[in-house]
């Protein structure tokens, strides 16, 4: 691991006094037996990045699933501005501003990039019981779906099926209609995987533009974009939370580089399988 | 919407040539009927993307409740085809509420088994005449003034519900709710991750498609005045399969195709009888749905997306193909 930038000081300060919006208290889960997140706690502090970070199967994607209702905790509490929002339903969940990606793209890949972001920008304006809602009600809104278009720079494939963008442009379609739904928190899983390093960059910078009003948590596996742009870094091994802080702080942590020094050779075996497998 | 207005033009402009071509209206009319069933079931199945085996109790219990209002109680045309529907969508909803939250063979063999309950209930209760059928139901009149007893005025009745089905069904699946529809078969996470109550949204779709179906089902009553455990019966939730299958599933006209074709198929079938090949005998009429069966499998096998998904991608590819030769 090497320090390539370090992040905004001013922001790292006033890091303490900040309001937490979301909040884990002694998350479990286990599959069968099997303890994929052993009792986490997790305070996610308003404004600002904050990145999940650890070796394969250490159970981020799992603590992701948790934390936006996707599954049930075996254990544990979530809390939403100090509201319990444990039994909640996961729909119920985005609507109240807590919006994730997916580790593997997720578009809708029969729906043009534009039907696309209309599904996200139109969602709080249509409901099945009023089915017989007319597109031309919603009319007003196709000015802000182009806006998130504009974004990521895809007007040109307005028209396009989503299933047949590059893979770099789904990536960055599927950030735009994250951030379509005006989410008050935004957990990306993964949001740089298999991209090349000008869609890095363009994507990096999106998110921390986006994260000066919000609050973002993300797991990646690029150091150099966490380090660059996370103010705050969680660090997740065998489900427990083994180290916390700056990037500073973390990196120098003996776990942290025991943890990703030993599973490197494995890391390494892992990738292989790993676009199939999971969500 | 324009492709709608091209596809109910046509249909009006064929349905309304159709009785002078020698075709019996009685037989366009039950074809138009079953067309409107195949329309209900492919509003679902083919946008949602279950497989519902229970249409067939929304069809016959909203021929048996509209036939038997009408039959019984005299009420105008237009009230027994919305008791149909109330028939349907209140069946359906309970279909729903125990179904909907299942997925592919689960939520398929769940409404079979409904629909298997809803059949033998009708096989024992009084009203249905068990195998005799509910006989005689007359086709009333329309708003109470315009009598439908005439072949002809019942099958311009027909033609305009089914033109009225395919149009009002072409509009929900291009509207905002069609378009959540498709993002929820496209990826049913992401759609939840973006807000969306997906389950109530299939909810809706399948109370929607019952709807249809139990208004198919009184029509058909009227128009053969008949209902029959046939009609609720499991072969019958199978024929509406087969009909999307064969016209093409997820289209607009498919539903519409493949009912004519089913519908010709085992009456052409049956009146043929014996077949002779060489010194092999072959009686046809006994043997329908094997015959119905092997031309399915080959439609199926040669044309995966069905007659009219076929053509429809054939247009499709020529216009892209143009687009692109413009843009270079
Ligand atoms: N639904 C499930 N059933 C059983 N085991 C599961 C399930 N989901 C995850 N696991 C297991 O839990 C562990 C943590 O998985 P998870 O996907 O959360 O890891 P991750 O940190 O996201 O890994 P990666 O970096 O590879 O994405 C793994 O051992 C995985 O096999
Ligand atoms: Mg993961």
């Amino acid at each position: 691991m090497t320090l390539t930038a370090s992040p905004d000081q001013s922001r790292l300060k006033s890091a303490d006094t900040r309001q937490t919006i979301l909040e884990a208290r002694g998350l479990t889960k286990s599959f069968r037996g099997f303890v994929a997140v052993d009792k986490v706690d997790l305070k996610i502090q308003r404004g600002g990045i904050h990145a999940l970070i650890g070796p394969n199967g250490a159970g981020k994607t799992t603590v992701f699933n948790l934390l936006t209702r996707f599954i049930p905790p075996t254990s544990g509490n979530i809390l939403l501005f100090g509201e319990d929002i444990t039994r909640q339903s996961a729909h119920a969940l985005a609507r109240h501003g807590v919006v994730r990606s997916f580790q593997i793209s997720a578009t809708f890949p029969h729906l043009s990039v534009i039907e696309n972001l209309k599904i996200a920008v139109q969602r709080p304006s249509v409901s099945p019981g009023r089915f017989w809602q007319s597109s031309r009600s919603l009319a007003h809104l196709e000015e802000r779906a182009h806006h998130f278009l504009e974004l990521v720079e895809l007007k040109k494939f307005a028209q396009v099926a989503a299933g047949e963008l590059p893979y770099g442009h789904k990536r960055a379609l599927e950030l735009a209609t994250t951030l379509a739904t005006d989410p008050k928190v935004m957990l990306l899983d993964e949001p740089t995987q298999g991209l090349g390093i000008e869609e890095v960059d363009h994507i990096t910078q999106l998110i921390k533009r986006f994260s000066k009003e919000r609050t973002v948590l993300m797991v990646e596996h690029n150091m150099r974009m966490v380090a660059a742009i996370a103010d705050r870094i969680s660090v997740l091994r065998y489900g427990r939370i083994i180290a916390e802080g700056s990037y500073d702080e973390v990196s120098r942590n003996p776990q942290v580089i025991e943890a990703y020094l030993g599973s490197k050779a494995k890391k390494e075996n892992q990738q292989e399988n790993k676009q199939g497998n999971k969500q | 919407m324009r492709n709608t207005w091209l596809i109910a033009g046509l249909i009006v402009v064929i349905g309304a040539a159709a009785p002078f071509s020698g075709l019996y209206p009685l037989f366009l009319m039950k074809c138009m009927a079953l067309a409107i069933f195949a329309i209900a079931f492919n509003f679902f199945t083919g946008y949602v993307g279950l497989l519902s085996i229970g249409h067939a109790a929304f069809y016959g219990m909203g021929a048996y409740f509209g036939g038997y209002a009408i039959k019984t109680y005299g009420v105008s045309t237009e009230i027994a085809l919305l008791i149909g529907m109330m028939t349907g969508a209140v069946l359906g909803l309970l279909f729903g509420l125990l179904a909907i939250r299942r997925r592919g063979i689960y939520f398929a063999m769940i409404t079979l088994a409904l629909a298997q309950m809803v059949y033998f209930f009708c096989v024992q209760a009084p009203f249905t005449g068990a195998e005799d059928g509910l006989q005689r139901i007359p086709r009333g009149k329309l708003f109470g003034l315009i009598d439908l007893s005439n072949d002809l005025s019942m099958y311009y009745f027909t033609l305009l519900l089914l033109v009225l089905s395919i149009v009002v069904v072409q509009y929900l699946v291009t509207a905002p709710f069609g378009q959540v529809l498709k993002a929820i078969r496209d990826n049913e996470p992401r759609a939840v991750s973006l807000g969306y109550d997906v389950q109530r949204y299939k909810l809706t779709a399948f109370v929607l498609s019952a709807a249809l179906a139990g208004g198919a089902g009184s029509l058909k009553a009227m128009v053969l005045s008949l209902a029959g455990l046939p009609d609720v019966h499991w072969t019958n939730s199978g024929a509406v399969i087969l009909m999307c299958l064969l016209g093409g599933l997820g289209t607009a006209l498919g539903p519409v195709v493949g009912a004519v074709m089913v519908v010709l198929l085992e009456t052409e079938l049956a009146s043929i009888g014996v077949v002779k090949i060489g010194s092999l005998s072959l009686d046809l009429s006994t043997k329908v749905p094997i015959v119905i069966g092997v031309i399915f499998m080959v439609t199926v096998l040669l044309f995966r997306k069905g007659i009219v998904g076929e053509i429809q991608s054939l247009i499709d590819g020529y216009h892209r193909r143009r687009a692109e030769k413009s843009a270079t």
